[in-house]
This record gives C-alpha cells, sequence and structure tokens, in this order.
C-alpha cells in the first residue's frame, strides 16, 4: 500500500501503476461531482476523463500546502466549468426562466434518511443549466458568489439572485418528493 | 445514521461528500492511452526512434492516400500528426530533419510512392499555410487526438525484441541521518520485474521504491531486474546512516517571565557537537544552556537548532513564550478554601489572609477585566467583570462540591497591554 504522499511522487514521475491507483481511488467520487454538473451520463465521464488527465499533467503544479483531494477536485470543477462555457457558446440548451412562485413553507428542515443521492442528483438535474451550476459551485462545493462570478463570467449580483431562485426551485422539488413518498406509504 | 438538517445546503453537502459512481472502464482506457503517448512524446528518445516512427506516419499517410485518392480532407490527419511531432522535439534544422526523412523513407518505398511523397510534401505546405491561420481550435484538437491515437498504435508495432534486462538506479542521497529515507531513481531498461534488497533485511518488489532505515549503519542496495531476455543484477554500496541528533529542552518556568529577568532553559540533548540558540529577540548563543535576559515585554519564540559531529540536525522550539513587563502583572492563586458556614462577600481585602475568596494579585492598573468559572461539567458557576469581586465558592447559593474548577480570565491594562489565559483551581473544603 502506497501513502498519499508516496502515490503524489510517484504520479510526479508519470508512473502509470501509481496513476492507476490514483485512479481508481478517487473516479467514482469524481465521477459522482461531474454527474452534478451536467445532464448526461456520457458528457460526466468526458469531463472526468479530462479532468483526471489535466491531473495526471499538472500534478507537478501541486506544492503539497492544502489537501490534495481539495486540488484535485477543483480541477475536476473547473473542467466542469470549461465544458460548462463550451456548451453555452454552442448555445445547446441555456435557457432562463421566469421568477419563480414563492411558496411559503412551513419549517425547514431535512431528514437525512427521507432523501437517497439519486434523488437528489435528480432535483440537481431538473434545474435550468445555469441556475444547477451556480447550486453546485455554491452549496455543495463552497465556492463564495465572488468566485462564482469570476468562474462562471457573471455578475456577483446574478450570481446571488439565481442561487436564491435555484434554491426556491428545489426546495419545491423536495416537498413534491415528501408528498409522493408520504402517498406511496399510505397506498401500501 | 438519523441526521438532520436546517438548511438545504447542509442536506446537499452530506449527501454528495460521498456520492460515488461507477465510471465505465472506456474511460481509464481513453486516459491511459493518452499518457502512454505524453510519456513517449516526452522521453528523450532517439533519433533513429524517430525517424522509425516518422516513416511509420508516412506510412500510414501513403495507405490514406491509398484509400482516399484526392481526397484532400482525409489527408489532413495522418499529415498533421507529422507536423505535430516536429513540433513537439523541437528539432531546430528542419530542413535538414526533413531531407533526411526523405532519404529514409526512399528507402521503404519504390519508385512508385515517390511520386505520392511528393503529394504529401505539398500537402505538408498546404497544412502549414493553414495552421498559421487560425484553426477552429476545437477540430485542431480533433486531429491531435486522432493522430495521437495514431501513434500510439505505431509505438506497439515498432516495440524492439526482448534484449537482455540492464539494472540501473541512482540515489538522490547516499549519507544520512536516522531515520534516512533513501530515495531510488529506477533508470532499469528491458526489465519487467525488480527485486529489491536494501542490507538491512527488508526487500521490495516495486518500480521505484522507498525505504526509510531506522538504525545507524552502512548497508548496500542491491537490484536485481528480470525480463523476457534474462536476469541481471547491480548494486551501489556504501549507503551511510549517522546516528541522529536529539534535541531536547525543558521550560522551567511555570509563569509568565519578567523582563529583566535572567532565564536558564537546561538542555538535555544528545550527541551535540553544536549548539546554536536564538530568542527570538535577534540575539543567539552557542552555549550549551539557553541563559538570556528579555528586555522587552512581547511573545518569544525561543529555538534551539543542534548540530551532531556527523552533522546530522535537530531542533527544538519553544513557541509563545510570554514576556511581561515588571509594572504588569495578574496572577490568580491555585487553590481556595471558602467559608463553610455560609458565604463571604466577594468583596475582598486584598490582604485578606482566610483565603476564602478567589481573586487574582495583579502589579498595574486594569482596565477591562472578565473572570469566568466553570465546574468540571461545564457549567458557568461565576462570573465577574469587576477586579475587586471575587468568588466566594457558592453558585446559586449552595457551597459547591470540593474539585478542580477552570477559570478564563481576559482584559486589559491601562495602556493597551492584553491578557488573555486559563487556568485550574482546586476548592477545599476546610474547616
Amino acid at each position: 500500500m502506497m501513502n498519499e504522499k508516496e502515490l503524489i511522487e510517484q504520479c510526479k514521475k508519470q508512473n502509470s501503476k501509481a496513476q492507476k491507483i490514483l485512479y481508481d481511488r478517487y473516479a467514482g467520487l469524481f465521477l459522482g461531482i461531474c454527474m452534478r454538473y451536467v445532464y448526461e451520463r456520457s458528457e460526466a465521464e468526458d469531463i472526468l476523463q479530462e479532468g483526471f488527465l489535466k491531473i495526471f499533467i499538472k500534478i507537478n503544479e501541486f506544492e503539497g500546502r492544502g489537501s490534495f483531494e481539495g486540488w484535485m477536485k477543483r480541477v475536476i470543477v473547473n473542467t466542469a466549468i470549461t465544458h460548462y462555457h463550451k456548451n453555452l457558446k454552442h448555445n445547446k440548451y441555456h435557457y432562463d426562466i421566469g421568477d419563480v412562485q414563492e411558496t411559503k413553507f412551513e419549517n425547514e428542515s431535512y431528514k437525512d434518511s427521507e432523501f437517497t443521492g439519486d434523488e437528489l442528483l435528480k432535483v440537481i438535474n431538473s434545474l435550468p443549466e445555469g441556475y444547477k451550476m451556480i447550486f453546485n459551485l455554491y452549496a455543495i462545493e463552497g465556492y463564495k458568489h465572488k468566485e462564482i462570478s469570476a468562474l462562471l463570467e457573471i455578475d456577483i449580483n446574478t450570481s446571488k439572485s439565481q442561487y436564491s431562485r435555484a434554491k426556491k426551485l428545489i426546495r419545491k422539488k423536495l416537498s413534491q418528493l415528501k408528498r409522493e413518498a408520504k402517498k406511496e406509504t399510505k397506498t401500501a | 445514521m438519523k441526521k438532520e438538517f436546517q438548511n438545504i445546503e447542509d442536506l446537499f453537502k452530506s449527501k454528495f461528500e460521498d456520492y460515488h459512481v461507477e465510471p465505465s472502464e472506456k474511460v481509464w482506457n481513453t486516459i491511459n492511452t493518452k499518457l502512454k503517448v505524453r510519456r513517449f512524446l516526452n522521453s528523450s528518445f532517439s533519433k533513429t526512434l524517430f525517424f522509425s516512427m516518422t516513416v511509420a506516419i508516412i506510412t500510414l499517410a501513403v495507405t490514406h492516400l491509398k484509400d482516399n485518392n484526392e481526397n484532400k480532407n482525409n489527408l489532413t490527419k495522418p499529415i498533421a500528426s507529422v507536423y505535430r511531432v516536429e513540433k513537439k522535439i523541437k528539432i531546430e534544422n528542419i530542413e535538414v530533419e526533413k531531407q533526411d526523412i526523405k532519404n529514409n523513407s526512399q528507402k521503404y518505398f519504390n519508385e512508385q510512392n515517390k511520386i505520392k511523397i511528393d503529394k504529401i510534401e505539398k500537402n505538408n505546405e498546404l497544412i502549414r499555410e493553414r495552421e498559421s491561420a487560425p484553426l477552429i481550435i476545437s477540430k485542431r484538437a480533433k486531429l491531435i487526438e486522432d493522430a495521437e491515437a495514431k501513434l500510439s498504435e505505431q509505438i506497439k508495432l515498432t516495440a524492439p525484441a526482448s534484449p537482455a534486462p540492464a539494472p540501473v538506479f541512482s540515489l538522490d542521497e547516499k549519507e544520512g541521518c536516522v531515520p534516512f529515507t533513501v530515495k531510488i531513481n529506477n533508470l532499469s531498461k528491458h526489465a519487467i520485474a525488480y527485486e529489491w534488497d536494501f542490507g538491512d533485511g527488508n526487500k521490495s518488489n516495486d518500480f521505484m521504491p522507498q525505504h526509510t532505515y531506522r538504525h545507524p549503519g552502512v548497508y548496500k542496495i542491491t537490484l536485481k531486474a528480470k525480463g523476457t531476455g534474462g536476469v541481471a543484477i547491480s548494486f551501489i554500496d556504501s549507503i551511510v546512516v549517522h546516528k541522529q541528533a536529539h534535541a531536547e529542552i525543558l521550560w522551567p518556568y511555570e509563569s509568565e517571565i519578567l523582563t529583566g529577568q535572567k532565564i536558564q532553559i537546561p538542555n538535555y540533548s544528545k550527541n551535540v557537537s553544536k549548539v546554536e540558540w536564538s530568542f527570538g529577540d535577534k540575539s543567539v548563543s552557542n552555549e550549551k544552556n539557553g541563559q538570556h535576559i528579555f528586555k522587552q515585554k512581547g511573545d518569544y519564540t525561543i529555538c534551539m537548532k543542534i548540530w551532531s559531529e556527523d552533522g546530522c540536525v535537530d531542533s527544538a522550539v519553544l513557541n509563545n513564550v510570554k514576556v511581561i513587563d515588571i509594572n504588569e502583572k495578574i496572577v490568580f492563586p491555585n487553590a481556595f478554601t471558602p467559608n463553610l458556614d455560609g458565604p463571604a462577600s466577594g468583596y475582598y481585602n486584598p490582604m485578606d489572609v482566610y483565603n476564602d475568596v478567589f481573586f487574582p494579585k495583579y502589579i498595574g492598573t486594569i482596565e477591562e477585566y472578565e473572570l469566568r468559572i466553570f465546574s468540571k461539567f461545564g457549567v458557568e458557576v461565576f462570573k465577574s467583570n469587576d477586579i475587586s469581586y471575587g468568588w466566594n465558592g457558592y453558585y446559586q447559593n449552595r457551597l459547591m462540591p470540593e474539585g478542580v474548577y477552570v477559570y478564563i480570565v481576559h482584559g486589559k491594562f491601562e495602556g493597551n497591554q492584553k491578557f488573555s489565559f486559563k487556568g485550574n483551581v482546586t476548592l477545599l473544603h476546610k474547616k
């Protein structure tokens, strides 16, 4: 067993065995990330492949100061963002939606056991692309609005307002999911 | 695992922190192929290899020509790869190379093909013209990708057949101190399996192992390499591992030290031939024990560095050494005995000899002050913002049990010198 430091060293020397080990260790987790940024699995795999290549090629730039996993995640997320920009230029499926109607929620509290990861992925994938990017970056990856506005080349206020709309949409979807689950248990 | 989240962010964050999707096999295969091509292109490769590759590519180009006759669009693919290779290797004299390629290819092709090679040359120029014009990036990337894929096929074809293995390795350093991790660069050729003997009873079969020696001594490293062409052995001896230097000092003072106070820090280091103290105020000393007088108040970092006879280095550091001015000081006792017959007044008499109220002794003028005391269960049993008001050992009019309590105090002397620390105080019931 190689520890992380050795693994990084070997990958820096372009040792193919080490590259494979690194890939096996993180590919599943990173594909999980990629899946949140696109709508199709094949697209997600393209990003994963491109992202890993970047990791292997740029690994010498990793100076070992912060977390290696965090660094790799950033590379993957950046690849996803580049992919998003490309699509935006080709204008494949970019559209905007009007204001979402405000719905009241009595108390916002969610149980971990209520939803599965796959369900939440579907919820994310039901968002329009721009919202989805912002939600992923802000809520899950923990980027700041300032960083997001730079990465996506949008105004910081756009990032903020789109984020709050994305959240409203997600709340709606989550309560729908809850209701559906209740119905199912009732009928069963 | 029943977690509940107050907001969406936490729910999503926790769900996706460990969300895995298994990628299909083709992802790794693609990555691996591309890496192989990169490794190949980056490795220092000999001219002959370059020729054989170029020739292989031209062969490819010619077959493409045959397939697609005069179709110029299809021609661009293989020729783009020639161009890329040239660029990669940065050969300066392209003109000479081109001549060489031509000569070489003539060995491989008969007269009939020569006409076609001329055509390639023409097309090559055409491509170069196009290169100077802005090509659509994605299209160009696609060309390079295709070319790399083709190259990787060719690499397989041109691999040489089983020469004898040549085990060679180099060491970054041949001398070090315990624990000494030796970094080995495996430069072997024509080998498929390796057997390392580190000379201290440890062995490895890794390609590039790392080994740490935990005891001083002289060791011999042996590498045995196996290839399809047989087995061979090589070794480099005299890895010297020295006994480590061990730095150890002890801070003998319990409270803060004062400006003008002479301090002496005992040195318990082992295997020392040279000592260097630095006290954090730009003064240094080479004496065995650290002796110093701080002239100004502040937080200092004291560092002692030692060298052994063999040049092994170790150091010990004391962080946050607080030096305070003699005119500004606050200290608390470490025990007190509350009045058992009923709560004493918290407003204490500083000269009191009964010790039934817990309060600090201080020099200087205190401008801000906050004292909080906690029981071992974390209950705040006392709080005061008045330095003349101390704790009588009672909480909600009940005498607290014997035991250790934690106090946290912070505040400010006149002139902005801040203090903030915590400590333990033992409460005792004494008749």
